[in-house]
């Protein structure tokens, strides 16, 4: 009887020495995976709808910049996208819903160089804007476009996640302030 | 008078279950015996360490294969992409804007 309570202390002992060995083996696989994946799990997490939606696209290069500055004080999250050959371009120009005539005309004249802006509905800038108002800055209303920037030149779209009139004023600030600096525009 | 002191068989067994029955009850109220294995003499020591350092052994193989495998691309941000190049390349669009 004394051995077998011994051999039953044994058995407690053994299996603490399994459930320690257990925690361990979970405490650092766990460890690993939480500094390995969370990260850029949660940036990926907190990253654009467009920006998930056409970043695994071949031919296309895809960057979130989450806090783009457009002054001291605003800063806008912006989703660019930069076509690495031409099917990533025609890619994207057919994503981004831009008619064959356009590009064709585009493509043949001298404002191929030009960055064209145009705002799009908020979370579908595929989509041209609807003309029944929505989204106008009125007062009480929400600002719900996002502007979208294009440059077949460079082949590149970019998205700006807009959240309100401020942010696009100040978008056309940050382009006329650059070209005032560079001389490009004199009101003298 | 000897043969009336002398225990019978059946008494000394009886004794001995009495015995039994409280060295039992003693032990189950003891704790584990807590081991220290270092200082345990060496085969010994070996045996009861060998477990822990096989599971410590095989987390850190796991840990390393976990931390050399590439991430999946669905949860890479900005995966191949020079960032800095990437924030000029937008002050760049801004500035050729054409239809303010």
């Amino acid at each position: 009887m004394n051995q077998h309570g011994t051999m039953k202390n044994t058995e407690k002992l053994n299996k603490r020495d399994r459930l320690i060995n257990t925690l361990i083996v979970i405490a650092v696989i766990g460890g690993v995976l939480a500094v390995r994946y969370l990260p850029p799990a949660i940036a990926y997490w907190r990253s654009s709808e467009v920006y998930k939606r056409y970043s695994r696209v071949e031919g296309v290069r895809a960057t979130y910049i989450k806090d783009f500055p457009l002054n001291d004080t605003l800063t806008v999250a912006v989703t660019l996208f930069e076509a690495t050959d031409s099917a990533g371009w025609s890619y994207l120009l057919n994503a981004f819903n831009e008619p064959e005539e356009v590009r064709d005309v585009v493509e043949e004249s001298t404002v191929k160089n030009k960055v064209w802006i145009r705002l799009a509905p908020k979370g579908h800038p595929e989509e041209k804007v609807s003309n029944d108002g929505q989204g106008e800055n009125k007062e009480g209303k929400k600002w719900s476009y996002d502007a979208l920037l294009k440059s077949y030149d460079m082949r590149t779209i970019c998205v700006f996640d807009m959240k309100s009139m401020e942010q696009y004023m100040a978008l056309f600030e940050y382009g006329v302030d650059i070209m005032l600096d560079k001389g490009e525009i004199n009101y003298n | 008078m000897e043969e009336k002191n002398k225990p019978t068989i059946d008494e000394m067994i009886e004794a001995y279950r009495q015995y039994s029955r409280r060295i039992d009850e003693l032990c189950r109220q003891l704790p584990p015996p807590k081991v220290d294995f270092t200082k345990l003499p060496p085969p010994y020591r070996h045996r009861a360490m060998s477990g822990r350092i096989k599971t410590l052994s095989f987390a850190a193989v796991v840990a390393l294969i976990l931390l050399l495998l590439p991430l999946p691309d669905a949860m890479a941000l900005n995966r191949g992409v020079n960032y800095d190049a990437s924030v000029e390349a937008v002050g760049i669009m801004i500035r050729s804007v054409n239809n303010f």
